[in-house]
């Protein structure tokens, strides 16, 4: 162990981490979703390289292709292993890239949630006064909308104004956008409750007699500890935004059909649906519910795993 | 005479009331007093009568909601009230240090004491990390944390109470400050602890040439940890002095009260004295003497006017009995 080193975040997570690997060992359920998690994390990451076809790339499609069934079906092309859609693209790699843009919307939108809740909460939770009285009311403000309304309301317009082309390159980057902004009032919320309950402990006094500076306060002593809940929700955040954007890509309004996510490969296949042709919208969907389920489980493993009072018992 | 390392001058905080109409009340009523370099001053009195707002305010550490009215605190000639943000922390810390009262919280749970140790020494002290490193396990050592090395690497929680409050105490010392303010250091460690941290933190003040002001409720604490001592009750000091001769001479009725009710061991079996009555909110205090209310010796003048503070012997206590005490109640004494 390198003692001269001087690290406070690469210690507290190393530390947190042993005791996070034995508490993740004992619990079989979230030691599967964790494995199923990280599995489709590094299929997402990988698709580039893995995926048979490229979706977006229309010269590797051939209309004569179109609608063929799964491989256990009789009559399947050994080359679609999960047969193709209506325009002839093989649909385990239109999944697999639907997969990736469904996991970096997820990441990056909670990324960006997460930073802003935790700027704006740890502000109104430490400064209190006027501060907390203007991001408070921003946070119930925001309260009042509907996410997803906000959301279609935002991309519609967009949409509409950059036009169909334009639209398809900054798909991606107005969705992470649109949901990171509609869900940080969590954080917020969440954070400053536990630094109001943090703050007036006695070892946040002690490094306010210290002369520390209230920035070095906030990020080194105070965040540190009221991080475990903002660590629950995001990753429960990442199931959430990864749906709200499937949901947005089933209406329509998400990413482009060229390029799509999880959402839009059932919303698209969905018209087949009654023409038998179930395979387009069902397999992406299964996708999606194990991904999401994994994401769920290994939260909930984690809100047990973070909990206080279980890191209070130890000796 | 050498110039005080802290001199309070009738310091007056209040609170910022809710509502906008309503008169704010002074809650620190014109407290004054000096503190000398090397010098262990304790501060005593019951709970709510102002001790730690007092601490607090020296450092201007309060509640957002509390001000200082009037009045002024010099540090080492310095006025804190007027310095800035930047300047007050240089002072924190670096000249003052603090010990805080429960030891459970007084030290961040996610930090190992290492971390902790070197932050509060590198943040006010321009050395290498090793040397910082050298000064901390030199202070573990000067507290008596055994295996100070093995300890640097570990948590807040696998500490005791007894060792996390002497590691504070170490924390405290570390910057070499010229005054540490001890709120009630003791009151949460078993009696055994009590008295080991207790001649611990004044004696490292003592070789160290540190000025003490602790502030505790318990007068016996007091006896043999401090060479003055100050007594508050409701805002106000009541009367000050040189410990021994303050207890052994108590001229303050509240004063004689604090120490007729210390349990007596040449007394076993019998009921504890008390002093009667509550001390008074904020909104009962008057111009009058605030102890009144209780005190056995109450009279007219009492109730009409605020006692002054005489010199009596070599102490000082605020009672109209010590200005003309034979006329009026020679009877009673």
């Amino acid at each position: 162990m390198n003692t001269t080193k001087y690290n406070g975040h690469h210690v507290w997570r190393r530390f947190r981490r042993q005791q996070l690997w034995r508490q993740l060992r004992a619990n079989k359920t979230a030691f599967v979703s964790a494995i199923v998690l990280i599995a489709l994390c590094l299929l997402g990451l990988l698709t580039p390289w893995i995926s048979p076809f490229d979706p977006t790339n229309m010269q590797q499609q051939n209309i004569m292709d179109a609608e063929l069934p799964p491989f256990w079906q009789l009559g399947q092309d050994r080359r679609f292993l999960l047969g193709t859609d209506g325009l002839g693209r093989d649909l385990l790699s239109s999944i697999l890239y639907g997969l990736k843009n469904s996991l970096w919307i997820g990441f990056w939108a909670v990324i960006l949630q997460f930073t802003l809740g935790t700027c704006l909460g740890l502000c109104a939770g430490y400064f209190g006064g006027w501060a907390d009285r203007l991001i408070m009311s921003l946070v119930d403000f925001q309260l009042t909308f509907s996410s997803l309304m906000l959301a279609i309301l935002v991309l519609a317009i967009t949409r509409a104004a950059m036009g169909a082309h334009d639209y398809h390159i900054w798909a991606p980057w107005l969705l992470v956008l649109v949901l990171g902004l509609a869900d940080w009032p969590q954080y917020a919320r969440t954070l400053r409750a536990s630094v109001l309950a943090e703050k007036h402990k006695d070892y946040i006094a002690a490094a306010q007699v210290l002369g520390y500076h209230s920035r070095h306060i906030m990020v080194f002593h105070i965040l540190p500890n009221t991080l475990s809940p903002l660590l629950v929700i995001a990753t429960l955040q990442v199931a959430h935004v990864i749906l709200a954007e499937a949901a947005l890509s089933f209406l329509g309004i998400g990413m482009p059909y060229a390029n799509p996510s999880l959402g839009g490969l059932m919303g698209a296949g969905f018209e087949y649906m009654l023409s038998g042709i179930w395979w387009i919208a069902l397999l992406p969907g299964l996708a999606l519910l194990v991904l999401l389920f994994s994401i769920n489980l290994v939260a909930d493993w984690l809100r047990d795993a973070l909990d206080p009072k279980n890191l209070g018992q130890r000796p | 005479m050498t110039s005080p390392l802290l001199k309070v001058t009738d310091l007056r905080v209040n609170f910022i009331s809710r509502w906008p109409n309503e008169p704010s009340v002074d809650v620190l009523r014109g407290v004054s007093f000096e503190l000398y370099r090397g010098e262990r001053v304790a501060l005593v009195g019951e709970s709510g009568a102002g001790k730690s707002l007092l601490a607090t305010s020296i450092i201007q550490l309060f509640d957002s909601s509390a001000r200082i009215s009037q009045g002024e605190v010099e540090f080492e000639g310095q006025p804190l009230t007027q310095l800035k943000p930047k300047q007050l922390r240089q002072v924190r810390g670096r000249r003052i240090g603090m010990v805080f009262q429960d030891p459970m919280t007084n030290l961040n749970p996610t930090l190992t004491l290492e971390q902790q140790l070197l932050e509060c020494i590198l943040s006010h002290r321009r050395i290498s990390r090793a040397e910082a490193r050298l000064v901390a396990l030199h202070k573990l050592r000067q507290v008596h944390i055994p295996a100070p090395e093995a300890r640097l690497q570990q948590y807040p929680h696998q500490l005791s109470a007894g060792q996390r409050q002497r590691a504070t105490i170490a924390m405290a010392l570390a910057l070499e400050p010229a005054l540490i303010i001890a709120d009630e250091p003791t009151s949460a460690l078993d009696v055994t602890m009590q008295a080991e941290v207790m001649s611990l933190l004044t004696h490292l003040c003592h070789s160290n040439g540190v000025a003490l002001l602790l502030i505790t409720h318990d007068l016996s604490l007091v006896a043999h940890a401090s060479d003055r001592c100050l007594i508050m009750y409701a805002g106000q000091i009541v009367e000050q002095g040189p410990t021994h001769s303050l207890i052994n001479d108590a001229q303050h009725p509240y004063t004689q009260g604090l120490i007729k009710a210390l349990p007596q061991m040449s007394a076993p079996g019998q009921p504890l004295f008390q002093i009667p009555g509550q001390m008074p909110t904020v909104d009962e205090l008057g111009h009058y003497c605030a102890f009144a209310k209780r005190c056995e010796f109450a009279h007219d003048l009492c109730w009409k006017k605020a006692p002054a503070m005489p010199l009596v012997n070599d102490h000082r206590a605020s009672c109209h009995l010590l200005v003309a005490p034979k006329t009026h109640i020679g009877a009673k004494l």
